[in-house]
């Protein structure tokens, strides 16, 4: 109010020579404006009627900052203001000039322009104009500044006031001038793929047990461009570090890789023997491989050409391949030693044994639950992984029932069939997986698992010496009832996974997917949870865009695209998004996985039991064997990635099936989905010019038609526990109607539609479906598309909802697509229409941002699968 | 060498990998299997269906030749340099090409027109269960080394002797009176811990 008085005490000053003091003029002032007072007559004099008071002064108002970052895709507000309430419309032109093209470099126009859909970029107002309405002292308007990527130097909007119509004056301000920072001009960086660097390189094989030796296989290649021949040598020693007790195994001469790069792929393949004789009794032993000189130990910086693993020996001096139960005294309490450092489960800002401590609350809401007891308890979680340490101190309650597998047992040696033991002593990634779901609470030791009541089976597909992976997977994820009896499984995890492009889910595991929800559980389902992704920034950020939006997009994955699962991302204890966490429309939620360990806090877990073995070998933060709590070297605290993120869903889903076990697989996404609280709400969306056409990459959060919230980074949200254990209590399972897969609606573009490059608008094309049910409310939509191009990598491909709900399926410059020849009928998953009925027009958009010489795309066709529930 | 199916994800067999234990690294029996196999039946490449999509199976043997299929002609061309097994597909100007250790003889690589890649075939076959030839009659045609049936899933893997190509076995197959419901299996992409 002060700010919008004082013009007009000064004008009322100006009209009305003052009769009264000076002191008393600021009041009077305002009173005589209000009609209450005059001054200047007084007694009985008659006075002339006032002159009708001249109209009001339109001034511009100039921003408080004149300079602004193109990057930062700044609204710049533009305000004409009147020194006094109009009395009429008033209709006020403004004029843009100066270096920056309008509707290529800006947009601009009235504020409400701006605001119509969320999908909407600010676009240019048809009007020029602003209007002030009657009574109203001012109006606003934006200028929207692209951020782009065109190497255009520092440019210039200059704001003039235009023609006035209705009653007014132009004031003294009537223009101000904008200066744009220029941003940046990278075009797409394919730097990273330049063979310049390579380095002679070791791929793991295989580590095999006989009986009478340990091997490691390996193979070699020689990208060396000095084009020398090179040694691969392989040593061992009971030494960790390699610092004493050296011993060779072999040495082979890798002949250098000739001109054709194409030969340099080619590998050479070896293994190396330790024969057991050389071993003794209940050592731990380490084998390296590497090319040249050795390694020096003081290098932090990893080599290529350098390969490790390790093993255990038994009281014998055979190779360990069986789980030997550890002796552990618990501490008197019966407390857990480390819950207090388990930041995922109450985050109180403790460091975790990092670095520093995050932020009090951002954790998984589970302390009602806690307090509650609700533990699990008879339910049974697999994890399919890399092994499971069945006798681990803090574990071994759990696993007591037996059921787990190793599909390694026919070929290591002393292995046993329900003893998915990993003999690697460098850490067993299952193990570490299934302590966050499951380790035992009040036991002593440790920290504790979400759902610390469960019963525990560990299948490892993963890690064995089997040539066919697909068929293990096949038998662990309940297509087998005995040898293993995987369909006794009620929650499965998934802390694995890969990125293919243009690929999608094999119809074997798209059938066991089917038949496990279906037929599992007594026809209620089993719960598929899957790790999303640790490949948001693993392409050194290619383009600007992807340290923004992400390397890889977790809808890379073909074996995640499958409404079947729950796709699990990673936030930290700050309350963001891990750094690393995959982002895409397949997530379902986010649940702690916390940052490295080191700077930030982790995830604090089991680790293989021992002071021997282990990822505690590399000593990575503060627990370590020094620490009280850690003596044994049964734990560690810089467990993470998404696979962390997906046992906590996994036990969280124990949870809530341990308290209502009639719930169905699609209840317990349900009630994850509503219970979700909404993490970094301000996150901004991300957008960016090309050819002068805005696009949205990224969406910041955005609520759907039918009330949920959604962001490809956080999916529904973070998992809040305690609301969905209270979900759980009162959910009437099975109430969400029949599940339906419908048919494909959709195909061929006729005429195929071109692509533009470089072009923020891309192309889009709209489908009408009809004749589904009204009742319907969607729980996944499958994308599949084609597009023609020599270059996958700038395409990215959105899809917009009848009701107007917009989703980014495949975003642009997703990393591995680079150089991949066109998208092919792939399927992209959204979640973000949940709840919402699918009758009515959808509309594909697909842009091609990266321009330049990757050629051409053509839209060929597309289509679209809906699952959804029918209510009657 | 044959194997019984016995029930819902159970093994039979493996007479051959114990036999192997001590001896070979189990990963060098996929990469070297073949190396002092017989001969293959098959000589010219040959589309042949994968699960959802065909794919072109490569002679296991130099020479060349032009193959017709949905995607267009393929030229296929395998030759040999002094270590490796050369595998060339040219579709539409563009050439692919993929290489085997020479001694391989029986290598196990495709080429998938629809997305321009090789792939690995693996040693085995995927047989729909219902009608045609019994699972036991298909492990006996092919000397299948295990059988693993999934009854909850309507199929059954057959795994296959190191030195029968999966393309051979699937001729074999379509030789039967009633030959089943019967596809070539692809090596999916690597697994990642994450």
């Amino acid at each position: 109010m002060a700010v919008s008085g004082m013009p007009l005490i000064r004008t009322v000053r100006r009209l009305s020579p003052p009769r009264c003091s000076a002191r008393t003029s600021r009041l009077l002032a305002a009173l005589l404006f209000a009609g209450l007072v005059s001054c200047g007559g007084g007694g009985s004099d008659p006075s002339p009627p006032p002159p009708p008071p001249p109209p009001p002064t339109v001034s511009l108002v100039a921003p408080d900052d004149l300079t602004v970052q193109e990057s930062d895709n700044p609204l710049v507000d533009v305000t004409v203001r009147l020194d006094r309430a109009a009395t009429e419309r008033l209709e006020v032109a403004l004029e843009y000039s100066g270096t920056a093209t309008r509707n290529s470099d800006y947009a601009a126009g009235p504020a409400a322009g701006f605001t119509s859909t969320p999908d909407s970029p600010a676009t240019d107002a048809a009007a020029d104009s602003l209007v002030i309405e009657p009574g109203a002292t001012s109006a606003s308007g934006l200028i929207d500044i692209y951020r782009d990527f065109d190497e255009e130097g520092d440019e210039t909007i200059t704001v003039t006031l235009g023609t006035l119509t209705g009653e007014a004056r132009r004031g003294a301000a009537d223009a101000f001038t904008l200066t744009v920072i220029d941003g940046e001009t990278t075009a797409v960086d394919r730097t990273v793929i330049e063979t310049t660097d390579a380095e002679p390189t070791l791929i793991p094989l295989g580590f095999a047990v006989t009986a009478e030796s340990v091997g490691l296989a390996l193979a070699a290649l020689n990208f060396s461009p000095d084009g020398e021949d090179v040694d691969l040598v392989a040593e061992w020693s009971a030494d960790f570090e390699f610092l004493s007790g050296v011993h060779e195994i072999g040495r082979v001469a890798i002949p250098a890789a000739g001109d054709d790069f194409f030969d340099a792929l080619i590998p050479d393949v070896h293994e190396f023997h330790l024969p057991l004789e050389r071993l003794a009794p209940d050592g731990h032993y380490f084998m390296r491989a590497y090319f040249g000189a050795a390694p020096d130990p003081d290098l932090e910086a990893p080599r290529f050409d350098v390969f490790m693993e390790g093993f255990a020996t038994d009281a014998d001096g055979q190779v360990a391949t069986r789980c030997r139960a550890p002796s552990r005294t618990p501490g008197a309490s019966g407390a857990d030693p480390l819950f207090a450092e388990q930041w995922h489960l109450v985050n109180t800002g403790q460091t975790g044994f990092s670095e520093r401590g995050g932020t009090a609350g951002e954790d998984l809401r589970m302390t009602a639950t806690i307090d509650a007891g609700h533990d699990g308890a008879g339910v049974t979680v697999a994890i399919v992984d890399s092994g499971l340490e069945i006798c681990h101190p803090d574990l071994a309650a759990n696993t007591a029932g037996g059921g787990s597998w190793n599909f390694g047992h026919e070929s290591l040696f002393g292995a046993l069939p329900e003893d998915p033991f990993n003999p690697s002593i460098l850490g067993d990634h299952g193990t570490s997986v299934a302590g966050v779901t499951a380790a035992v609470a009040g036991n002593g030791l440790g920290g504790r698992g979400v759902a610390p009541g469960v019963s525990l089976v560990g299948f490892n597909f993963g890690d064995t010496a089997e040539e066919d992976p697909e068929l293990a997977l096949l038998r662990s994820l309940g297509g087998s009832d005995s040898a293993p009896d995987s369909a006794a499984v009620d929650v499965f995890n998934m802390s694995f996974g890969t990125e293919e492009p243009d690929a999608n889910a094999p119809d074997d595991l798209l059938g066991l997917f089917e038949m496990g929800t279906s037929e599992l559980r007594g026809g209620r389902g089993a719960v598929y949870v899957k790790a999303a992704g640790n490949e948001f920034s693993l392409c050194d950020e290619l383009h600007p865009l992807s340290g923004e939006i992400g390397c890889i997009s977790a809808n890379t994955d073909p074996m995640q695209n499958l409404p079947y699962l729950i796709a699990v991302g990673a936030f930290n204890a700050d309350g963001v998004k891990s750094s690393y966490s995959s982002v895409g429309s397949n997530l379902w939620v986010v649940a702690p996985g916390g940052e490295d360990g080191l700077e930030a806090p982790a995830i604090i877990t089991t680790d293989q039991a021992g002071t021997g073995a282990g990822y505690g070998l590399y000593g990575a933060n503060a627990l370590t064997i020094s620490h009280p709590s850690n003596r044994d070297g049964d734990y560690i605290a810089d467990f993470g990635g998404t696979s962390s993120a997906s046992p906590i869903v996994a036990g969280v889903a124990a949870v809530l099936l341990g308290i209502n076990p009639d719930l169905t697989w699609r209840d317990v996404k349900h009630i994850l989905a509503v219970s979700a609280r909404r993490m970094d709400p301000d996150r901004a969306q991300v957008r960016a010019a090309f050819n002068g056409q805005p696009y949205i990459a990224q969406h910041g959060w955005l609520t759907n038609v039918a009330g949920y919230g959604f962001h490809n980074w956080y999916g529904f949200g973070a998992v809040d526990v305690d609301a969905a254990v209270a979900q759980a209590m009162s959910h009437v399972p099975d109430s969400l109607g029949e599940f339906v897969e419908s048919e494909w609606y959709g195909g061929p573009e006729e005429p195929p539609l071109a692509v533009p490059a470089a072009d923020g608008a891309g192309v889009s094309a709209t489908l009408e479906v009809t004749g589904l049910p009204e009742g319907a409310n969607l729980e996944a939509v499958i994308l599949e598309i084609t597009v023609q191009h020599p270059d996958a990598l700038g395409l990215g491909v959105k899809l917009r909802s009848p009701a107007g709900t917009p989703s980014v399926l495949n975003p642009p410059f997703n990393a591995v697509l680079d150089g991949f020849p066109g998208l092919h009928e792939w399927r992209l998953m959204s979640n973000a229409f949940y709840g919402e009925n699918p009758n009515g027009a959808w509309s594909v958009n697909v842009v091609d941002l990266a321009g330049g010489d990757t050629g051409m795309g053509t839209l060929m066709a597309w289509r679209l699968r809906f699952y959804f529930g029918e209510h009657p | 060498m044959m194997a019984t199916a016995t029930g819902d994800g159970a093994q039979t067999c493996c007479a051959r990998r114990q036999a192997n234990r001590g001896t070979h690294l189990p990963w060098l029996l996929m990469l070297f299997a073949a190396a002092h196999a017989q001969p293959p039946v098959f000589q010219e490449p040959r589309i042949a269906p994968t699960q959802g999509r065909d794919v072109l199976v490569l002679a296991p043997a130099p020479g060349a030749t032009l193959v017709d299929s949905a995607f267009g002609a393929l030229a296929a061309r395998t030759y040999d340099t002094s270590s490796r097994r050369v595998h060339e597909v040219t579709v539409d100007g563009a050439t692919y090409r993929a290489s085997t250790p020479l001694q391989d003889s029986a290598s196990r690589i495709a080429f998938d027109p629809s997305r321009g890649s090789f792939v690995e075939l693996l040693p085995s076959l995927r047989i729909e269960l219902g009608p045609g030839a019994p699972l036991q009659t298909v492990a006996e045609v092919v000397d299948a080394v295990r059988v693993t049936r999934f009854d909850s899933l309507g199929f059954a893997i057959v795994e296959l002797p190191d030195d029968l190509h999966p393309a051979d076995a699937l001729a074999r197959l379509t030789e039967l009176p009633e030959p089943p419901a019967a596809t070539l299996r692809l090596r999916g992409p690597d697994l990642e811990w994450r």
